[in-house]
């Protein structure tokens, strides 16, 4: 198939050549007020043509992606589709000429059954009486879930679906309106990995079709493996476009960071860390075979201190209600937790957090940060204990605190008073892990620390948590990034339908190991099941 | 429809069918039960026809507080028209028509203030009653605080036809529900604003026709309301009428923040609570203790059902 | 921009009071006279809305509302009217009400912290509810045994009203606007998924929120049973209007997570100077068309859409 692929590739590449741009953007250009989010910027996309999007956060990709959807207008310079100017007054007005967008932000109503949300802008089949054909609405949905290869009953209402079920509708429907230009921004941020190479090889297979792309991704390999040409995007302009064939990892980075090439470490990492030889008294955490109904059945494992355990396993698995229970923010049905060798009591988060356990949520948007408040406001927000006497809070202290935080672990902001909101995601993943490592908690539970970070906040957090754990503090680093769980983990426990069934140590973790462990394929040590039929089973079995 | 939403109708049908069979019980000896249906029909006709208006508002996640205000300025015009000695028909129209311009106002200000309408139609609240006020003072001066209307022709729809109007607003409106698309867009921007927005439906204009819906049903409402009164006073015409409103939606299982509900359940909420005021007529209870078990009623479906999905609801809102 | 435009509502409102007014003054003491009467009454007539806006400020500050004050408070005083006058008064009515009040507002929180009741429902129900409740206590008629208690009108006057009101806002505008306790309820307003995961006992701050409401609302029922000198259980309808448009206009956001207990001040005062100064044109003129108090409502409502609105500009964010 590989090679297929690349002989069709080449072919449309002689044709592209020879063909005239689908799209042009000439001087497009977007300021907001005094603040220029995207300096103009000249661009071509040909027809079956892909073409990756790059940048940190705050680069002007996304300024970008609603300038072409419609979402926005620009400022300056035009866009040219299919050789005449085009001003696009609303989302529909794009869709309508062919430009169909999957918007990052999962948006949907929830509400309203799968088919109505497909088909929310379009005209809805009616009977002859002028009343809503219902059946030939769901059967429509039908078909096109169906021709994605999705098992979904378009009746079911939105808000029933998991995570991965709604972005793939949201996909199917993306690329179902026979457009001839696809935006994808982050199509990819909440899919499992076998959900992913399922969705790249359709992407090639609507290229070959002729159907251009924008596709845009925090994520390198996905680039490399899929894009034709890369554009890169610094500080909102455009600084440079490149064929994908002449690029590696090292090089986007260097080009999106703006530094030279040797300066960058290999944003993967190796897994540099090697397996302490700790005592088994020095356990913080245990867990002795802990289910809750429903989430998580059986989980038993130890952190100790001064180590980092990887939690991985695809979208779904139960990660995340692990993490929520042993916060106490709900208990367990059975088993037992010990904290240092004595029965876990906390009824309550705070109780949890008096003891020394502090865990930094996965969205930080919903259940981390207060966006409408300060960037100090959001810091000092698990320091009160010590900033509060009398019930008042000092502050002069936390006003200290805060500045000695920010420097620290260098969040980027005008100024302390500043509304969270208004920061880059890196800089607000930043001040929330500020937040939690300056109670010095003994354990700290970080869940998706990186996802939609750009790549120098990256490196930042990682060396934070690397840093924290050599002072002898445990963590457990919940993460779908498998690479992420390699460089930085100790040891890498991988969970699948809610067990964990697995431990990886020491030259165990590679990634083949943690992509069959995270599907229950992987057998043990030494094992090397890989032929074509595990991997086709990798690919059916979904997480729910 | 949602689970909890199917529950909250079938407990309304079987407390409908419980209150109907009390009161049944109840009758004395020379009252016949069909005279009592007849008559509720009109008696219930306002709640349940402006009820149907604001559904359609609250299911887009806004709200109107300011419908009792409306009813009063709108009563207050019929009534000084009608004291002009002006023709019942364009009394009622302009009585219908102000209710519809009024609501139309209310979205037009939501839309273009980008303010929370709950906010809006407070304001509304004070200022359709001030508006009320003024005007009686100032078409019908010296009559101090309260409107005669003796004429019997201008009193049709509220005595003769209420039940017609009602009936007819009723069906319209599960009609349309169950075939229109513009009732799943309400629902749609009630969910969320954005996802409309990035499919090229516009919030506002989906918002403004709901506050256009609204009106007529309100329109039809205050017509049903306004014409069975033989006196009219502006300072408390409709007073707490969007309570009733409001009460009659929420105990219907219509979410207050929008996104759901169902036409099905604000006929039946405002069905109940009517007999339960009525059972307790006939029951013979102090007057004085109605307030409190309506509203005390009120509380506890709505503590009861939200209870109940306490915990299911935390677990959605925590993941 | 809004404490430029909060002062400048108040010194129009004063200005086009005093042109429209037409009493003249032939020197400066008779002057002064006249402003420190219309002073003391001003501030006496506010205490009890500054009481209501410091507790309104707290749970809108937690996102929620309370409708349910104009009824809280008639039903305190309802409960209160009950007891005999006489000195013994202080010792039985007054904590009854006391405990009454925390008990009606403790309702509201559970209904809200453990039914999950969305706040305008739930106080939506208890207005209804407590208003009810104010009928089976008083029925028709109208109880006045508050002025037969020694030493009760002074909590409606100047100074009594307005040293209990000062205490109050120094309390709430000082001591709670540093403390954690209302660090935390700005918290919870400003995203309740994110206190719950920060460790915030939501619930019992939402509880305490509404109980500390109706232990405010004790404080309003005293000061106007102290000044009216009777009640009726229709009193106070329409008092939660004033009080949210006063809060609004002070700069605390509906949507909770940001609030101003100084602002709410200056927004009851707002409303008090409006108040005050239509009482006065309305003794005064009679030529008019329609009477000035009908002019209130519509004032009121305009006050609260502008107040939303100058909240919403991006300049004050």
């Amino acid at each position: 198939m590989e090679s297929g692929t690349s002989l069709n590739h080449d072919r449309t590449q002689a044709e592209r050549e020879t063909a005239s741009p689908l799209l042009t953007l000439a001087s497009l250009g977007k300021t907001f007020g005094q603040h220029e989010a995207l300096k103009p910027l000249d661009l071509t996309l040909a027809s079956g043509e892909i073409l990756g999007l790059i940048g940190e956060n705050g680069a002007g990709k996304s300024t970008l992606i609603k300038l072409l959807s419609g979402v926005l207008k620009p400022s300056q310079g035009e866009i040219v589709w299919q050789g005449s100017p085009v001003v696009f007054d609303s989302p529909r007005d794009a869709l309508e000429s062919g430009i169909s967008t999957l918007h990052q932000e999962l948006e949907y109503a929830g509400q309203l059954s799968v088919a109505e949300n497909m088909f929310l802008g379009e005209p809805w089949p009616r009977t002859r009486w002028g009343t809503v054909d219902w059946n030939r609405l769901f059967e429509r949905a039908s078909i096109v879930l169906n021709e994605f290869g999705l098992d979904i009953d378009s009746r079911r209402r939105f808000i029933e679906l998991s995570t991965a079920e709604k972005q793939e509708t949201n996909l199917a429907v993306a690329l179902s309106r026979s457009a001839k230009f696809v935006i994808l921004d982050e199509p990819t941020a909440s899919l499992s990995e076998p959900e992913v190479k399922r969705l790249l090889d359709r992407l090639r297979m609507l290229r070959d079709q002729g159907i251009a792309m924008i596709y845009v991704t925090h994520r390198l390999d996905e680039i490399l493996s899929l894009t034709d040409r890369v554009a890169v995007l610094r500080d909102g302009a455009l600084v440079g476009v490149h064929a994908t064939r002449d690029m590696t990892g090292a090089k986007l980075v260097s080009e999106m960071l703006g530094m030279p090439t040797e300066r960058v470490k290999d944003v993967a990492g190796s897994s540099s860390a090697q397996p302490l030889a700790v005592a088994d008294d020095a356990a913080i955490l245990e867990l002795d075979r802990v289910s809750r109904h429903g989430m998580f059945e059986e989980i038993s494992f130890r952190i100790h201190a001064g180590e980092i355990v990887g939690l991985t396993g695809l979208v779904g698995a139960g990660r995340s209600e692990l993490a929520r229970c042993i916060y106490r923010l709900y208990s367990h049905d059975s088993g037992e937790i010990r904290w240092k060798k004595s029965a876990w009591r906390p009824t309550h988060p705070r109780q949890a957090l008096q003891a020394g356990l502090a865990f930094v949520p996965e969205e930080r948007k919903r259940q981390g940060l207060v966006l409408d408040h300060s960037v100090e406001r959001n810091i000092s927000l698990a320091m009160l204990d010590r900033l509060t006497r009398w019930g008042i809070i000092h502050q002069k202290a936390e006003r200290q605190g805060v500045a000695h935080a920010m420097a620290t672990y260098d969040i980027r902001a005008q100024n302390a008073q500043q509304a969270i909101g208004t920061l880059s995601g890196g800089n607000q993943q930043k001040a929330l892990l500020a937040r939690w490592l300056e109670t010095d908690p003994e354990l700290l539970i970080v869940d998706e620390p990186t996802r939609g970070v750009d790549v120098g906040a990256k490196l930042q957090i990682h060396n934070d948590l690397r840093r924290f754990a050599a002072r002898g503090r445990g963590v457990l680093l919940i993460s779908s990034d498998w690479l992420e769980v390699l460089s930085l983990a100790d040891r890498i426990l991988v969970m699948n339908r809610g067990r964990i069934d697995v431990e990886l140590t020491g030259d165990q973790r590679t990634e083949q190991n943690v992509i069959l462990a995270a599907s229950g394929l992987y057998a043990g040590p030494g094992s090397k099941i890989h032929s074509r039929e595990s991997e086709k089973k990798v690919v059916n079995s979904q997480p729910r | 429809m949602s689970k909890s939403l199917r529950q909250r109708l079938m407990f309304l049908i079987v407390a409908n069918a419980a209150c109907l069979a009390a009161i049944y019980g109840l009758l004395r000896e020379g009252s016949s039960f069909s005279l009592v249906l007849r008559r509720a029909g009109s008696e219930v006709a306002p709640v349940m026809l402006a009820g149907l208006g604001l559904t359609s508002v609250i299911v887009c996640g806004a709200i109107d507080l300011s419908i009792g205000s409306i009813l009063a300025v709108s009563g207050t015009l019929f009534a000084c028209l009608a004291f002009r000695g002006v023709a019942p028909l364009w009394c009622w129209l302009a009585c219908f028509g102000l209710c519809g311009g009024l609501s139309l106002v209310n979205g037009y200000a939501v839309r273009w203030l980008k303010l929370p309408a709950i906010i809006i139609t407070l304001g509304g609240l004070a200022i359709y009653r001030g508006l009320a006020l003024i005007l009686a003072s100032l078409a019908a001066s010296g009559l101090g605080e309260s409107l005669a209307v003796q004429d019997e022709a201008y009193h049709a729809p509220g005595k003769r036809y209420a039940g017609w109007i009602l009936f007819l607003g009723i069906v319209s409106a599960v009609i349309w529900e169950r075939c229109g698309k513009r009732p799943r867009l309400w629902r749609a921007i009630g969910c969320s604003r954005e996802v409309c927005r990035l499919n090229g439906v516009d919030p506002g204009r989906i918002l403004q026709s709901a506050f256009f819906v609204q009106g007529i049903y309100l329109g039809l409402a205050s017509l049903v309301y306004v014409t069975r009164l033989q006196v009219i006073e502006p300072a408390r015409l409709g007073r707490h009428f969007e309570l009733d409103v409001i009460g009659a939606i929420v105990l219907g299982g219509t979410n207050i923040f929008g996104g759901e509900g169902s036409v099905w359940g604000t006929i039946l909420g405002a069905s109940l609570l009517y007999e339960i005021g009525e059972l307790l007529v006939y029951a013979g209870v102090n007057p004085y203790y109605q307030d409190v078990i309506r509203g005390g009623l009120i509380l506890l479906v709505i503590g009861i059902d939200c209870a109940l999905h306490r915990s299911h609801k935390m677990l959605e809102e925590l993941a | 921009m809004r404490h430029v435009v909060l002062p400048l509502i108040l010194i129009a409102e004063l200005v086009l009071f005093s042109l429209a007014d037409e009493q003249s003054f032939a020197t400066w003491s008779e002057w002064s006279e006249h402003f420190r009467y219309y002073l003391t009454d001003l501030l006496s007539q506010s205490a009890p809305l500054l009481f209501l806006a410091l507790g309104m400020t707290m749970v809108m500050t937690t996102a929620g509302i309370d409708l349910s004050i104009g009824s809280s408070v008639t039903l305190v005083a309802a409960i209160m009217a009950n007891f005999s006058a006489g000195p013994s008064f202080w010792w039985f009515a007054v904590p009854t009400g006391l405990l009454a009040a925390i008990g009606l507002g403790t309702a509201n929180g559970a209904l809200v912290a453990l039914c999950d009741i969305p706040p305008i429902i739930a106080t939506l129900g208890t207005m209804i509810l407590f208003r009810g409740l104010c009928y089976v206590v008083l029925g028709d008629q109208e109880l006045a045994p508050f002025w037969d208690v020694p030493g009760y009108a002074w909590c409606g006057e100047w100074p009594g009203a307005v040293i209990l009101a000062v205490v109050g806002i120094l309390l709430g505008g000082t001591y709670l606007k540093r403390s954690r306790w209302y660090r935390e309820l700005t918290v919870v307003g400003g995203n309740r998924v994110a206190a719950r995961y920060a460790g915030i006992a939501v619930n019992s701050r939402l509880i305490q929120t509404y109980a500390m409401m109706g232990f405010v609302t004790f404080f309003a029922a005293l000061c106007f049973t102290a000044r009216n000198g009777s009640v009726n259980a229709g009193m106070l309808s329409g008092l939660e209007l004033e009080v949210i448009v006063a809060v609004v206009l002070g700069g605390t956001k509906v949507e909770g997570g940001f609030s101003s207990i100084f602002g709410s001040m200056w927004g009851v005062f707002i409303i008090g100077v409006m108040n005050e100064g239509l009482r006065n044109l309305a003794w005064q003129s009679q030529q008019l068309p329609f009477e000035l108090s009908h002019l209130r409502f519509l004032l009121i409502g305009l006050l609260l859409i502008f107040g939303v609105w100058l909240n919403s500009t991006p300049s004050t964010k």
